[in-house]
């Protein structure tokens, strides 16, 4: 006689002998350890409770309805050791795509210290300020003045460069990516590979995203399983937990109404700034005298990041709500930001005195 | 037995191609695969495909969705990216190089 277990392996039970839990135990517990530093840690495991589960369900049935100890270790033994070792390094991510390019070339680094990417975490259009912006280490939003100053100054022709970098530029999907982003220029071979694999991506998005509406219901799944070794999962887009409805809605309002809000503010500060420094006045009102100019200056650049800094923060939140999905919302609220910047930068460059003085100024002098 | 051991890196690195290739062919599961594989000098456990598979998919060579089965509970059912699909091409024209360097040894 033997005493009996009840086992939850990825939401089923199942009754076992004391010793097949044993057995099980250890097993798991070395694959969770194994598993450790994988992102798909808990995936695989729950991965590999449901095999062992099914592979019990077949030696039980109507007759028999515990598995015993010599059945357990049967099973892990075709379940086999977990194997995490990376398969030789020659198989490394895009080696197949090199593969025919450079086939008696020594292997390039995948994992080259700095690569452009798209950056697709707080994006405006399609991450390409973002990516240029890790790339050579500032603020994007230095990057986007810039991009919307040379907008005006190329009269349109830095969108078509804007729109062939996306095109080009692959995205940054992993961690690795990422981190690569901002550490050595591709070339133009992989310029090429890049546009045809985005194209055959284009081709390919519509069956993608009816999928990734069944990853979330495999998210559910998964999740429901025990904890155990796991890490953490590092902040992958499509692990976060789905916001509700409404939390969607509201993010949906709010990320437009931020938009226009924190584009007209960019303007203006960027507006008073040059009326500050072509007049020695903020639209009109003068500093007191005693007021160092640096320190002025210093005060409102404090006073845009005061304004800013919530209305950032609302727009990241929403970025989150909207979830992994908002691709489209995106899109077109970057568009709209940047719609407003220009109508707010041509209202001002026009009409409000400081800044017409400035661009006068400027184009007298420069051009 | 002793080229056994030889090869065994190189089967492991050849395990990856192996998958794009049955996947390629058909939308399989892991059941399917194991099949496929079993009997051959490829033969492969769970234990090693899910991880391979959980990488493939980081990868975005391989996808999956569930379905359901008529007996037990949904299913993982994989196929390949356009990436993958890619990558697939790119290792199968290797391969040739590869037979081809060893056949003109052979002579």
């Amino acid at each position: 006689m033997n005493k009996v277990t009840t086992v939850n392996l990825n939401g089923r039970a199942y009754q076992v002998e004391e010793q097949a839990y044993e057995a099980l135990r250890a097993y798991l517990d070395e694959a969770a350890r194994l598993l450790a530093d994988d992102p798909d840690c808990r995936e695989i495991m729950a991965d590999l409770e449901q095999a062992i589960g099914d592979r019990g369900a077949r030696r039980l049935g109507a007759g028999k309805n515990v598995l015993g100890e010599a059945e357990m270790k049967r099973i892990l033994e075709e379940m086999g050791p977990v194997e995490t070792g990376e398969p030789a390094a020659g198989a490394a991510p895009g080696a197949g795509a090199q593969a025919k390019a450079d086939a008696d070339a020594a292997p390039r680094e995948t994992s080259g210290p700095k690569r452009l990417y798209l950056v697709r975490e707080g994006e405006m259009i399609a991450g390409v300020c973002n990516g240029l912006a890790a790339y050579f280490g500032v603020d994007p939003t230095i990057v986007r003045l810039v991009f919307v100053l040379l907008l005006f100054l190329s009269g349109g022709l830095v969108a078509i460069a804007y729109l062939v970098l996306m095109f080009v530029v692959p995205t940054a999907k992993t961690a690795e990516e990422r981190a690569a982003a901002r550490g050595l220029p591709f070339n133009a071979q992989e310029l090429v590979e890049q546009a045809k694999q985005h194209y055959a991506d284009l081709k390919d998005s519509h069956q993608r995203w009816r999928d990734r509406r069944r990853h979330k219901r495999e998210r559910a799944f998964w999740r429901s399983g025990e904890k155990r070794a796991c890490k953490e999962p590092q902040s992958r887009p499509f692990e976060r937990p789905q916001p509700g409805y409404g939390a969607r809605v509201a993010a949906g309002i709010a990320l437009p109404v931020t938009s226009a809000i924190s584009a007209v503010l960019t303007v203006a500060a960027v507006f008073a700034g040059a009326s500050f420094l072509t007049t020695g006045a903020i639209f009109g009102w003068s500093p007191p005298l005693d007021v160092p100019p640096w320190a002025a200056l210093l005060a409102l650049i404090a006073a845009y990041a005061l304004v800013a800094a919530p209305l950032r923060a609302v727009r990241y939140a929403s970025y989150e709500a909207l979830g992994p999905r908002r691709g489209w919302f995106v899109f077109w609220d970057g568009v709209l930001w940047l719609a407003l910047v220009i109508l707010a930068w041509w209202i001002a460059a026009n009409f409000v005195p400081g800044v017409s003085e400035f661009f006068r100024h400027l184009f007298h002098d420069w051009l | 037995m002793e080229s056994d051991v030889k090869f065994l890196p190189i089967r492991k690195g050849l395990l990856e191609f192996l998958l794009l290739k049955i996947i390629s062919a058909d939308k399989v599961y892991v059941a399917d695969i194991l099949g496929r594989l079993e009997g051959t000098v490829f033969a492969t456990q769970e234990g090693t495909l899910y991880p391979l598979l959980s990488k493939m998919r980081r990868e975005d060579l391989v996808d999956y969705e569930w379905q359901e089965s008529g007996a037990g509970p949904p299913r993982k059912y994989y196929r390949l990216t356009a990436k993958g699909r890619t990558q697939l091409a790119g290792l199968n024209d290797y391969w040739r190089e590869i037979n081809r360097t060893i056949q003109k040894l052979e002579r």
